[in-house]
């Protein structure tokens, strides 16, 4: 993640905000991720709604009211199919 | 029952395991990447299945359109066959156009993303009913289907690296060979129709292989 030069497909984008999440021990606060993801701002939220209406990802509010965002178990399974769906997708040109 | 002469109990059990294994198959490709597209929603996902569903309903439609056109279907008893044979002509008729549309569409949809795609295939398979409706012939219908098949070479024919090219030139030419042979059975040996069934089985096994591949 980071260096990134070509234009990322949607798969792709919703695998680097998940991995994202995941290395950050499944607890991130939406800044630093909006920052790391690499998005412009629109494109994050819009994401950010997908990845929450898709059951992906979850945001919590610990005591303090800040925010923070997990992975759902939903969300891993996607993170450990996702070299599949890529392999599936590629080798049948979908 | 009494059976027309014609009509072979052998032939018409073979006639039944081959479209049960292949409706199978077909059914089975579907269900097992229900998981890939819920997780993703990927529009290529959702078309390839969409076919295999749409060929295992017209492998199905094919079976019944078969038992009535050799008028040993029961269901006479209740509507009369001048209606059910275009009736289940015209089901296999539309459901085998639409898995053709939906697995040429499902390789270049990101290319040619068409917004109308639904309708516009739904449009074709109505007027190829329209044209089984009238002529009443599985070749006809093949005939008609043949630029679809042709679209396939074409489509692929242009991409340099693709990895179903022969996979899905043969699924959609056993699905027209499979119509010629239920035109002209009568004229075709069985061990050729067997031979054919056989190796339009070994093409669904091999995509079953390839799709379990990446489906664990």
């Amino acid at each position: 993640m980071g260096e990134v030069s070509r234009k990322r497909d949607r798969l792709e984008v919703i695998y680097d905000i998940l991995k994202l999440i995941s290395n950050n021990n499944n607890s991130i606060k939406p800044t630093p991720l909006l920052r790391k993801s690499n998005l412009s701002s629109s494109s994050f939220a819009s994401y950010f709604i997908e990845l929450v209406e898709k059951e992906f990802v979850k945001e919590l509010e610990d005591s303090k009211g800040k925010k923070y965002i997990t992975l759902t178990d939903k969300g891993f399974k996607y993170l450990e199919k996702y070299r599949w769906i890529l392999g599936f997708i590629e080798d049948f040109d979908l | 029952m009494l059976m027309p002469p014609f009509l072979d109990p052998v032939r018409l059990g073979v006639e039944f395991a081959y479209s049960a294994i292949v409706v199978f198959l077909c059914i089975f490709v579907y269900f097992r990447t229900k998981e890939m597209f819920s997780l993703t929603k990927h529009k290529g996902i959702q078309y390839f299945r969409t076919a295999f569903l749409f060929f295992g309903l017209a492998y199905a439609s094919r079976f019944i359109f078969y038992i009535i056109q050799f008028g040993i279907s029961s269901f006479d008893i209740f509507v009369p066959r001048r209606i059910l044979f275009p009736l289940s002509f015209s089901l296999v008729a539309y459901f085998s156009t639409i898995a053709l549309a939906y697995l040429v569409y499902s390789t270049f949809w990101k290319r040619f993303n068409h917004k109308h795609f639904i309708l516009f295939s739904n449009i074709i398979a109505l007027i190829v009913v329209l044209i089984s409706y009238l002529t009443r012939s599985p070749l006809m219908v093949a005939m008609v289907q043949l630029p679809i098949l042709g679209f396939i070479l074409f489509v692929n024919y242009r991409k340099k690296k693709s990895h179903t090219k022969y996979l899905y030139l043969l699924l959609s030419l056993f699905w027209m060979i499979n119509l010629i042979v239920i035109h002209s059975r009568r004229f075709i040996p069985f061990e050729w129709e067997i031979i054919l069934q056989v190796l339009s089985v070994g093409v669904f096994v091999y995509l079953i292989y390839r799709v379990l591949k990446w489906v664990k």
